[in-house]
């Protein structure tokens, strides 16, 4: 896009979609030790390799802190603070480095032209989610059931392969509503003369027939990189036609928080196991929601940047003239759902790739 | 019941294994192993096996033992501990791994034969689990002129190893008077080493990889000299 090189606003919003993006590459071998973790890899280029490089230095530096805080909370009351804190910046830096949660979130507000309040509610609410995932799974596996490492290990898996899914549908999903059905229905106002029902009605009824029918041909056909295996992309995910824009409407937004927060963090997971094995579950908690809390102001502050960056586009549409505003809104709501889709894709891939 | 739980411990361990690695490539230390070794020299100046002790942190220890069978006081059973053993060696001999360690003679790599010794500790009052192992060599191997390195680190860097207590490293054997050893801690990655890092593909059959991390001097190096 030539807008690119003319203003700061969209090399912001390439900037934010990147340090998701890119990142969340999966990159999948076989460790002999077992420890769950992320599929996030290193990937990108070498000033963003760099960066995550740096926060990944600082990540381990807290969460090495842990466990002696833990023990200093179980001894001594006061100590408390010193375990939250240190959990709130293991998950600041957590939430900086690579992974898909801030891209799909970033991204999912940027489709569906959020506000920056949207946005932050988004982050926070799926940060949280997260962590609550991760209590509860020790709590019922570890504590209800005595689980081994392998059974949770293999719990966080699955909760994985959902989660990457869900990204996936909802990338499909956007696209579909973002960059393919605008473009069919573009095709279709000037053959039909006054039409008499409202035009978004009759998108999202024709929409929802097809969904019903046929699992969206359109998407295969228009996206080289789809999967083979038949997604029936779409079914979960048809909105009702009052819900295409305006405030945050949580119901809908669910599948954005869910595909985020279904997979719980490792940091976490292991702190709780840890502090049920000092008999101190409390501490872990505690450590999973501060961390959930660092993550969530993290992701919240990313996605304000791209909702800026996003309004930036649309000031810089307006002054072109009203087609071009409308025809760069698309672009930028189209990269967005892309960039949600891919990185499903990306994700899922990645796992099938290391052998599921 | 000791047989259950023995077995338990060793599908946990395999199923870790095949589930994770997925830190792999993200330079994320997410484990720390407190690690000795020891280098064995023969009569005839040279080396012929590496013996190695990696005490984990504790954070993977409570992970590592959860919903195992512990006794009263918190004690894993032999059965269990000699499971988790027999398992850790053979996750560590793929070749990805390499036991994580690798000698090297005038550039060229000395192979190993099968480890001998292993076994696993585990202290429940400071939930810490101990590796100990025995790598002996195929065939010993004499330091040349520019000595033998032997070096020790995790190429996917999930693994942080310390050699900081002291003698962490040392010679043993019939004649480890006759050799000296010097360790050289890992370079601190910098910037630029972390871009070049990245720039290698994520591909974890790639021996590249692990030459990088060599030559770039990212390893736990012992250099044995036998002069």
């Amino acid at each position: 896009m030539p807008v690119a090189r003319r203003h700061p606003a969209m090399l912001w919003l390439a900037a934010v979609l990147l340090l998701g993006g890119m990142g969340a590459a999966a990159a999948q071998g076989a460790h002999p030790f077992g420890v769950p973790e992320s599929s996030a890899g290193m990937g990108g280029p070498g000033w963003l390799a760099s960066f995550f490089g740096q926060v990944s230095v600082w990540q381990s530096h807290f969460y090495r802190q842990l466990t002696g805080a833990v023990r200093a909370w179980q001894a001594e009351g006061g100590a408390a603070w010193t375990l939250i804190g240190l959990s709130f910046a293991y998950g600041v830096f957590h939430a900086l480095g690579p992974g898909h949660g801030k891209a799909v979130i970033s991204s999912y507000v940027l489709a569906n032209r959020q506000t920056a309040r949207n946005g932050a509610l988004l982050a926070l609410a799926s940060a949280l989610i997260q962590a609550l995932v991760a209590i509860a799974m020790v709590a019922v596996l570890a504590v209800v059931f005595n689980a081994t490492a392998a059974t949770m290990n293999q719990a966080t898996r699955w909760l994985e392969l959902a989660s990457y899914a869900l990204v996936t549908l909802l990338g499909a999903w956007l696209v579909w509503i973002k960059a393919i059905r605008p473009l069919l229905r573009r095709r279709r106002v000037p053959a039909v003369a006054a039409p008499p029902a409202e035009p978004v009605l009759k998108g999202a009824a024709a929409l929802r027939a097809i969904a019903v029918h046929a699992p969206t041909p359109h998407a295969h056909v228009h996206h080289a990189h789809q999967h083979d295996h038949d997604c029936g992309c779409g079914h979960a995910h048809v909105p009702a036609p009052d819900q295409v824009a305006g405030a945050l409407n949580w119901r809908r937004a669910g599948s954005a928080i869910l595909a985020v927060g279904l997979r719980p963090c490792s940091g976490a997971l292991i702190v709780l196991v840890f502090a049920l094995s000092q008999g101190f579950f409390l501490a872990g908690v505690a450590s999973a929601l501060a961390m959930g809390l660092g993550t969530g102001l993290t992701v919240a502050a990313l996605a304000c940047l791209a909702v800026a960056a996003g309004s930036a586009a649309t000031r810089i549409g307006n002054r072109l003239s009203s087609a071009g505003a409308a025809r760069l809104r698309y672009g930028v709501e189209a990269l967005a759902a892309l960039v949600v889709l891919l990185l499903g894709v990306m994700l899922l891939g990645g796992m099938v790739a290391g052998g599921g | 019941m000791e047989r259950t739980s023995a077995r338990r411990g060793l599908a946990a361990l395999t199923a870790a294994t095949a589930l994770l690695a997925a830190g792999a490539a993200s330079a994320h230390p997410h484990m720390w192993i407190d690690a000795r070794a020891v280098i064995d020299i023969d009569a005839q100046h040279r080396i012929t096996a590496v013996r190695q002790v990696w005490l984990f942190d504790d954070m993977f220890g409570a992970y590592a033992t959860q919903g195992l069978k512990k006794g009263k006081d918190g004690s894993l059973s032999a059965d269990t501990l000699k499971g988790m053993a027999k398992d850790w060696m053979t996750a560590l001999g793929e070749p990805i791994s390499h036991y994580f360690t690798r000698v090297t003679v005038d550039g060229k790599m000395a192979a190993f034969a099968a480890p001998r010794d292993a076994r696993v500790d585990w202290n429940p009052k400071t939930t810490r689990l101990t590796l100990s192992f025995t790598l002996p060599l195929a065939k010993p191997v004499a330091p040349g002129a520019d000595g033998a390195q032997v070096d020790i680190y995790d190429p996917t860097y999930f693994v942080a190893y310390a050699f900081d207590e002291k003698g962490a490293v040392s010679l043993g054997g019939p004649d480890a008077a006759a050799c000296t050893s010097a360790y050289r801690k890992p370079k601190e990655l910098d910037w630029k080493t972390m871009q070049q890092l990245a720039a290698i593909p994520a591909d974890p059959d790639a021996l590249p990889d692990e030459l990088f991390a060599i030559t770039k001097g990212l390893t736990h190096r012992i250099e044995v000299r036998c002069p």
